[in-house]
């Protein structure tokens, strides 16, 4: 076998032969939770059976018809700022596709958002069945409207007429393979990309003409991206910087650093409430810090896509190290100003050294802004 | 770079990791054939003795997470080439004499017709031993998803097929998991009356289970 068709591995060693059939050991695990008994329904859905409870800007409505006219042609990237509301830019196509039958799925690496957005979709969508495939929810996985993870693709061979991958530049997708063939394997149509930050290979494909582009770097509320704001100094010096800061400030702040073992020293030095990959009680204490019941919070990357806070301030301690790539630090950004009451805030990537992703992270921001108000 | 992505890059049978991943400077002296050091440690036998009533049992490590998804791995997702992993360093405590035969615990014949294979065959494979399949289960009976009480129903479950080829023999019982021993024990009782002298060997055992009787 040379390549395994459904997690395209290459890897001689991974492949075995039992009972006259050569087997892919990587994926093998994928093939033994097919389900061929579910099946899917007709359903009729009209302009009245869904609808957003806002109305969307005039640049939101422009982008929404955009991205359904050329969905209908071929595969779109949607390129929007954090904040600006990709989610309701694809509900027009979305009910357009369900209108004509077609079968629609959203697919998303992480898990927690599926079943935030799951959630979402239904009150949208009222009349029809929404249902959220993930880890825990995988009794069910068939319904009107699919939410999954990526893993949860593999489920879904040639199965969607529209597929939309949102934030395929996030863990664990971006550079998952096995992942990107499910992706492939599981549609029929086109394939609708949401992100913020778009990789190489798709602005290559956008500069071939492969792949149809659609911007919109211009937040509901019509504020700029917020532009971070360099630091660069010795470590000690950005320790104090950061305390003297929180102590000043009376807003709420997000520290993010890059690992999980300096997230648990610096909040038992500052006496802060730490939140990783490792802590337990993660959406309690994402509770407590919407409710304002903590003042500040220091975190990984865990918290760098998914999360609206309001009125919240950024500060990226040591953002030239490697675990903060360009895609990265502009999500972290992304994560001041979403709220229409607090537009503005502030962003600190605080170095040790000067960093080539922290500069473009900075050049992006401002050239969205450019494009957006030309400032 | 993804083992999956390079052709011809060696594999760990067991994590799928590339075969040095975790390689020290004592691997320049060491030839690695299937396992990558870590899997080889964990795989290696912890020799945990315990009593099943009359029956002397020894298990090579203790049942948890890692060994019940490598488990499911090969009887669920049919990953055949994982076998041999799970008694590769048991060759000791499976040594065959002239008067040995290896008993192995049996599957139900559906779950065997339905995964192609029977695994703890394959598990044992590589050992050449001298197997007789003297028990059989009756059909529709699966232990593994009976609770503790019951597990003890296995008694009326379990027949003894043939006595020749166990007769007069050092019989020794092989299984993959002893959870609560009831399987092991109705095997003893079937045999014991044919056997000369009757023990177990098993891959893993339920923690508790070792805890309460474990021989001190």
């Amino acid at each position: 076998m040379q390549s395994c068709p459904r997690c395209k591995s290459i890897n001689q060693h991974g492949f075995f032969k039992h009972q006259d059939q050569w087997l892919c050991r990587f994926c093998l695990s994928y093939a033994s939770f097919i389900d061929t008994k579910q099946r899917s329904r007709e359903i009729t859905l009209h302009e009245s059976d869904y609808g957003l409870p806002f109305e969307l800007t005039p640049y939101q409505q422009e982008v929404s018809k955009q991205i359904k006219n050329k969905a209908m042609h071929g595969s779109v990237l949607v390129e929007a700022v954090c904040g600006a509301g990709k989610t309701e830019l694809v509900i027009d196509t979305i009910g357009e596709a369900l209108k004509q039958s077609k079968k629609v799925g959203w697919a998303i690496p992480r898990r927690q958002v599926v079943l935030q957005l799951q959630s979402r979709l239904q009150k949208i969508f009222k009349t029809l069945e929404v249902i959220a495939v993930c880890e825990g929810y995988t009794e069910k996985w068939m319904g009107d409207l699919i939410v999954c993870t990526t893993h949860q693709l593999f489920r879904y061979d040639r199965y969607f007429d529209v597929l939309i991958l949102d934030e395929p530049d996030a863990f664990p997708y971006k550079g998952d393979r096995m992942l990107e063939t499910f992706a492939n394997n599981s549609v029929v149509g086109n394939i609708i990309y949401l992100t913020a930050t778009p990789s190489q290979e798709q602005r290559k494909l956008v500069n071939e003409g492969s792949l149809q582009h659609v911007t919109l770097y211009r937040r509901p509320f019509d504020n700029p991206l917020p532009v971070p704001i360099k630091k660069v100094s010795f470590r000690m010096h950005l320790i104090f910087w950061l305390y003297c800061y929180l102590k000043q400030t009376d807003k709420q702040v997000m520290v993010f650093v890059p690992t999980i073992r300096l997230a648990q020293r610096l909040g038992r030095l500052f006496n802060i409430s730490n939140i990783t990959s490792k802590t337990e009680d993660k959406e309690n204490l994402i509770e407590r810090f919407i409710t304002k019941n903590e003042q500040h919070i220091i975190c990984t990357t865990v918290l760098e896509r998914g999360v609206t806070f309001s009125d919240v301030q950024v500060v990226v301690l040591f953002a030239n190290h490697r675990v903060f790539d360009k895609a990265s630090l502009i999500q972290i950004s992304g994560r001041v100003g979403r709220d229409k009451n607090h537009p503005f805030g502030d962003c600190y990537f605080l170095m040790d050294e000067t960093s080539k992703e922290v500069d473009q992270c900075i050049q992006e921001t401002k050239r969205a802004n450019a494009s957006a108000f030309g400032v | 770079m993804h083992p999956r992505d390079q052709k011809s890059q060696r594999i760990c049978l067991w994590c799928l990791e590339a075969l040095y991943h975790d390689a020290t400077i004592f691997d320049l002296f060491l030839k690695r054939d299937i396992c990558c050091q870590q899997c080889d440690q964990q795989l290696r036998s912890k020799r945990l003795i315990f009593d099943i009533g009359a029956l002397s049992c020894e298990a090579h490590c203790i049942y948890d997470v890692h060994i019940e998804r490598a488990l499911y791995r090969l009887k669920e997702d049919k990953d055949i080439a994982i076998a041999t992993l799970f008694f590769k360093h048991a060759k000791i405590q499976l040594k065959r004499n002239k008067n040995s035969a290896h008993v192995l615990m049996p599957s139900s014949q559906d779950k065997i017709v339905e995964r192609g294979f029977d695994h703890l065959h394959h598990m044992v494979k590589q050992h050449k031993l001298d197997i007789v399949d003297c028990l059989r289960k009756k059909d529709g009976w699966k232990q593994a998803t009976k609770s503790k009480q019951d597990r003890k129903a296995i008694k009326q479950n379990i027949i003894l097929m043939e006595t020749e080829r166990i007769k007069d023999k050092d019989v020794i019982l092989v299984d993959d998991v002893c959870t609560t021993g009831s399987t092991l024990l109705t095997a003893y009782e079937l045999i014991k009356p044919h056997a000369k002298t009757v023990r177990a060997v098993v891959f893993a055992v339920h923690p508790i289970f070792y805890e309460d009787t474990k021989r001190l």
